[in-house]
């Protein structure tokens, strides 16, 4: 009985787990790791990826999968720096045209799975062909820079010279994610639309809406997380974002999500994030090769799968 | 009703995309297929017969033909070489049109296949992989279409167009080497903290990383600190490694890449408002082929307003698109034998030639001499 | 109070039914597979529309329903192929659909539930989740769903399939306490002696069409199977030869996966019972025999050699085959052919060279389709679209591809409706007959005493007797299942 409890304990917490072997290995390892100028640098780094991943999370859990996350970001990027440095809108209005198309991308995916009555991940490999598409005509190979210093502020900012302005937009994002996901009966019915759509449809729940806002709410976010990602990079081009999807689908899975949908916990997928984070920037700090950095990456995620299989082994 | 109205705006915005990639497609020549005007009409048409025509076209007219395989079309340098491309060999009288290898052997196959079948007259590629073209060489030589290798050399060619990935290092370290000694004249020998960002993911980056670290035998004040290796070369992968380099070398002053999307990263970070760095004038980032976009960086750094400072060019897009043309010309003709080489010219962007650049499109001010 | 209506000219699963309920009473319906029960109450949940026809209820009038129409309207269905959130918790489950606020109060939720599951004496814990809850405590999460909806009529489906003997019993006193409260029961079973204990009219479908509508005490059991088959049976329990007294099978002393210490013996050609309460670890016990559990203690002797078996291959290569219980995760690949099906644990002998020889699986399918008399148009029709009788056979004719000797049948006719039953109880017999030896694990008294030379009792893991066919009786068996 005991023995179980260890095992669902260590199950439950790997992530945390995983992050503190890191930080503690990477502390001694290198002694600017754990100063807080890295700190800081280590949750900057990935703030447009939290964000991204907790779009990804979203279209995870209420059942389906989309591949077109980073040549959303790609789109949304290069429209929102287009715009702003052609002068064409001001900055609040670059914004929410990012966000808004966005979201009607993810709908776009979220009505074509519907209506295709297709899985999910092969109609995003359509439509991430499309938005790939989209995205360079909009930038024509471009890259555009110079961007207005209140945008670049959302990106590079501190206030009151110390708390990153974009951990803190990242922050208010995954938390109101995570009220919404748990406390909401929205949260709810996006569980149960993954977790078992006939049995949803069979409560009541109208599953179509449920997994077309699922994908819109997500699109939303994912332009966010462009607009973050333009933000902090000063610049953008239709490979901003590229492949930014696998790396939240990765989080996702390595904290417990599960590739059916109806199962998982947000905040422990952000955790993830972090954990893939820490890894990339502590493996700098203490100057490994490439090579050894592919290695390094692949046995962590062994490892965290062997964490979790803790739970399964003992139960 | 509201299920209406979703279907109306994704129908709508769907619309438009479609709209985008029309226009898209009428004011650029981007189109891989034949690209006579009457030909490109009618390429909504069978394929085969689209073929027949550019064959029958070619024949009847007894125009010179020539399609150009390119490495990939992200970035604007790719994508403004293949324009040029075009525009200078029709001026010349050819019928030009590009493909879009996409970075993949696999596309740049096909895409020289579809060539051979329109009986171009000669073939220009960027190989991915050098290696792999040695059937689609074999086929042109059997149809009697001359092969140009550019860039990448192939196993056989008619003729090859180089710019030596070890040489483009070595000059950038020159140049580099030039900015430094002069800057820190009056600094120790071996004093001023130099690291390299590498990306040892292909060929080229390993050749060019490995010539970067040597940068102590050509400047007398350069100290190489480190080398760092970056998984991708992209411009977020360079701004999360500065940001890191930063935290561990606070002195570093110049930094050398092969790669212009890390150089972009790089000084994107250095200039944003978490920098540590907010005086730019003893710093400097040197790099290879960036695009027009990282002149102007270059010209701000006169200003100290950016770091950049200098980089290295495979030539202008339309000196480069010129020598093509030359030797489209030569083995077409036979004025060049086969297996001629043709050096690239290189481009030193810096300082002092940076105006010029931006104004022509070429430098001529400074050339290789300058810097043997 | 309601007047139901229903065509399918087209594919006539149903073919002009029409029934009325009447408020407050426990309506049966009966029929054999494919009678179009299923159908049936789909169009009054609201899962599917009817083609043709109206339903009424409460005096209104609707051509089809919506599923959250059905539930507005107070229509609750417990499915007996339980559709629920697995990965999510039993007060999930019980609300969902529900009217809430938007900001769910988990504390409270967690309480509501609490007391609606004390209307049936359960005490889950609400924040279990439905995937770790027995199939019993599953069936009584969904009946508390059906009340918290307020529902005024409420579907069975096959209720007491999969729950034990005690249960069975608690079951219908919520059925009498549900119709108490006014409540029309509509309630679907195979087993027909429940029917008399607790409705008060029965209708009867057969082949899609309606037959009559009658009051419980208007017929009897036999009465009953003849409205549902069209014809006679003769014996609910076929009679078969007696065994040998060959010893096929021996286990010692066996423990592991839950269960402890259990010894017995298997004759050639006998059918064992083995009877037990839910949780009585019967399922375990068998698991360890095949193969597909770990034992810790104890030994097993096939034909008197001891063998170890590490896998369910193992328990195979050694003549092991086991019709599992839950046939829709367990047993079939349900949107597979039946040809597939049935060649998938025998692909070794129906290939050369790893290539799949297609004239030989088919002449062995085709083989166990006319054995086992399943009832299909083609042997590439999806296991999925059978009824639960010839899903059965496609997954005995799956076990015997791999030539077993002994065949494990774990709940071998739950969900089966009593013509499909007679069938498989035949088949079993025929196979014993054979020479092949059965271990059946039932939780169908009637079956167990019908069919079972002998019957071992396990409780909690243990083995509290072994009955002989002479001494067979309800009350023992229920005595040594308690623990008594």
């Amino acid at each position: 009985m005991k023995k179980k409890s260890v095992g669902q304990f260590v199950a439950n917490w790997s992530m945390v787990i995983l992050l503190l072997v890191l930080v503690v290995f990477f502390g001694i390892m290198s002694d600017v790791f754990l100063t807080p100028t890295n700190i800081t640098n280590i949750l900057v780094q990935n703030v447009h990826v939290a964000v991204c991943t907790t779009a990804v999370f979203i279209i995870m859990v209420s059942g389906g999968c989309d591949l077109s996350i980073g040549y959303q970001v790609s789109v949304a990027a290069v429209l929102c720096t287009k715009l702003l440095a052609e002068g064409v809108v001001n900055v609040p209005v670059a914004i929410l045209i990012a966000i808004a198309t966005c979201a009607l991308l993810g709908a776009f995916n979220g009505f074509m799975t519907l209506k295709l009555k297709s899985n999910a991940m092969i109609v995003t490999l359509g439509t991430m062909a499309i938005f790939q598409g989209v995205s360079y005509l909009i930038s024509g190979s471009k890259t555009f820079h110079n961007l207005p210093k209140s945008l670049l502020y959302l990106g590079q900012g501190k206030i009151a010279g110390v708390v990153p302005v974009n951990v803190v937009i990242m922050l208010v994002v995954v938390l109101v994610a995570i009220f919404v996901l748990v406390k909401t009966s929205i949260g709810r019915s996006v569980y149960a639309a993954g977790d078992n759509p006939e049995a949803a449809r069979l409560a009541g729940l109208n599953v179509g809406k449920v997994k077309l806002l699922s994908f819109t709410v997500a699109g939303a976010l994912v332009g966010i997380s462009a607009i973050l990602l333009a933000a902090r990079s000063g610049s953008a081009d239709s490979s901003t974002g590229v492949g930014i999807e696998f790396t939240g689908i990765t989080a996702c899975v390595l904290s417990g999500v599960a590739l059916k949908g109806g199962e998982g916990t947000l905040w422990k997928a952000i955790i993830a994030v972090y954990v893939l984070g820490i890894l990339a920037n502590g493996m700098q700090l203490i100057n490994l090769g490439t090579y050894p950095q592919y290695i390094a990456k692949g046995v962590i995620m062994l490892f965290s799968l062997y964490l979790s299989s803790k739970e399964a082994k003992t139960a | 009703m509201k299920k209406k109205l979703m279907a109306v705006l994704l129908t709508t915005a769907m619309a438009c995309a479609t709209l985008f990639t029309g226009c898209g497609a009428s004011d650029s020549k981007e189109v891989a297929a034949p690209a006579d005007g009457a030909a490109a009409e009618e390429a909504a048409g069978e394929a085969a017969e689209d073929v027949a025509d550019a064959v029958a076209d070619a024949a009847d007219t007894g125009d010179k033909s020539v399609g150009f395989v390119t490495f990939g079309l992200g970035g604007d340098f790719f994508q403004m070489l293949a324009d040029e491309f075009v525009t200078v060999m029709e001026a010349d009288g050819w019928e030009a049109s590009y493909a879009d290898g996409a970075f993949d052997p696999t596309k740049q196959i096909e895409a020289c296949e579809n060539y051979i079948a329109q009986q171009v007259d000669v073939l220009v590629c960027w190989s991915v992989a050098a290696e792999a073209m040695d059937g689609v060489i074999a086929e042109c030589q059997e149809k009697g279409i001359k092969f140009v290798a550019f860039v990448a050399p192939t196993a056989n060619y008619d003729a090859l167009m180089i710019s030596d990935d070890v040489t483009m290092a070595d000059y950038t370290c020159k140049l580099a080497a030039k900015w430094i000694d002069s800057k820190y004249a009056d600094a120790e020998d071996h004093s001023v903290p130099v690291v390299v960002l590498s990306c040892r993911e292909a060929t080229t980056g390993v050749l060019q990383a490995d010539e970067l670290i040597q940068i102590e035998k050509f400047s007398t004040k350069a100290k190489f600190i480190k080398e760092v290796e970056l998984q991708n070369e992209t411009v977020n992968d360079g701004m999360s490694a500065a940001e890191n380099l930063f935290t561990t070398d606070k002195d570093t002053k110049v930094i050398l890449t092969a790669h212009s999307n890390i150089a972009t990263g790089v000084n994107n970070y250095l200039t944003s408002l978490s920098s540590p760095i907010t005086d730019y004038s003893d710093m400097g980032i040197f790099t290879i082929n960036g695009d027009t976009t990282m002149a102007e960086t270059i010209k701000q750094s006169v200003s100290d307003e950016s770091l950049i400072r200098g980089m290295v060019m495979t030539g202008s897009v339309n000196d480069t698109a010129n020598e093509i043309k030359m030797v489209c010309n030569g083995v077409l003709d036979g004025s060049l034998e086969k297996g001629y080489i043709q050096e690239a010219g290189t481009l030193f962007v810096d300082a002092d030639t940076v105006d010029e650049f931006l104004e022509n499109g070429t430098i001529t001010s400074v050339t290789n001499e300058d810097f043997q | 109070m309601k007047n139901i209506t229903k065509e399918y000219p087209g594919v006539k699963a149903l073919d002009d039914v029409s029934i009325s309920f009447e408020e407050g009473e426990v309506h049966a319906l009966v029929g054999e597979n494919g009678a179009g029960k299923s159908t049936f109450i789909k169009t009054i949940s609201g899962a599917i529309r009817p083609t043709l026809g109206t339903i009424v209820i409460g005096g209104k009038e609707y051509s089809g329903l919506e599923p959250a129409q059905a539930i507005e309207l107070g229509v609750a269905v417990v499915y007996q192929e339980m559709i629920q959130f697995e990965a999510m918790t039993v007060a999930d489950n019980i609300f969902m659909g529900m009217k809430e606020g938007l900001v769910l109060d988990d504390k409270s939720r967690c309480e509501r539930a609490k007391e609606l599951l004390a209307i049936f004496d359960s005490h889950i814990d609400p924040n279990t989740k439905i995937r770790d809850l027995s199939m019993a405590n599953r069936q009584i999460v969904e009946l508390t769903k059906a009340v918290v909806k307020k529902a005024k009529i409420i579907i069975m489906d096959e209720p007491t399939a999969s729950i034990t003997m005690a249960e069975q019993e608690k079951l219908y006193g919520v059925v009498q306490k549900l119709k108490a409260d006014g409540i029309t029961v509509i309630y679907i079973s195979h087993r027909l002696e429940e029917l008399f204990q607790i409705c008060d009219r029965v209708s009867v479908l057969r082949d899609g069409k309606y037959v009559t509508t009658i009051g419980m005490h208007e017929t009897d059991k036999d009465g009953l199977i003849r409205l549902m088959v069209g014809r006679e049976l003769s014996e609910t329990y076929p009679k078969k030869a007696p065994c040998t007294d060959e010893v096929v099978l021996e286990v010692e002393h066996l423990s592991g996966n839950g269960v402890e210490d259990i010894s017995f013996q298997l004759h050639k050609g006998e059918i064992l019972g083995f009877a037990g309460l839910v949780g009585a670890g019967r399922t375990e016990l068998m698991e360890v025999i095949y193969g597909a559990a770990k034992k810790t203690a104890g030994v097993i002797r096939i034909n008197g050699k001891e063998v170890e078996l590490h896998s369910p291959s193992d328990g195979m290569a050694n003549g092991i085959g086991l019709i599992p219980e839950d046939r829709k995760y367990q047993g079939c690949f349900l949107d597979k052919s039946i040809l597939w099906n049935i060649s998938i644990s025998n692909l070794k002998n129906l290939s050369k060279a790893t290539v799949m020889d297609r004239k030989k699986e088919t002449e062995v399918a085709e083989g166990y389709k006319t054995k086992l008399r399943i009832k299909t148009p083609s042997l590439q029709q999806f296991a999925g679209g059978l009824s639960g009788g010839n899903q059965q056979k496609v997954v005995l004719a799956k076990a015997l591809a791999a030539a077993p000797d002994i065949l494990i049948f774990d709940e071998p006719t739950r969900g089966i409706d009593v013509g499909a039953r007679y069938e498989i109880y035949m088949l079993m017999n025929e196979l014993a007959e054979q020479g092949k030896s059965i271990l059946m694990v039932s939780s169908d008294m009637e079956e167990l005493l019908g069919m079972s030379e002998r019957i071992v009792v396990l409780h909690e893991g243990q083995k509290k007797g072994e009955i002989e066919k002479e001494a067979f009786s309800q009350e023992l068996v229920l005595q040594k299942a308690s623990g008594m």
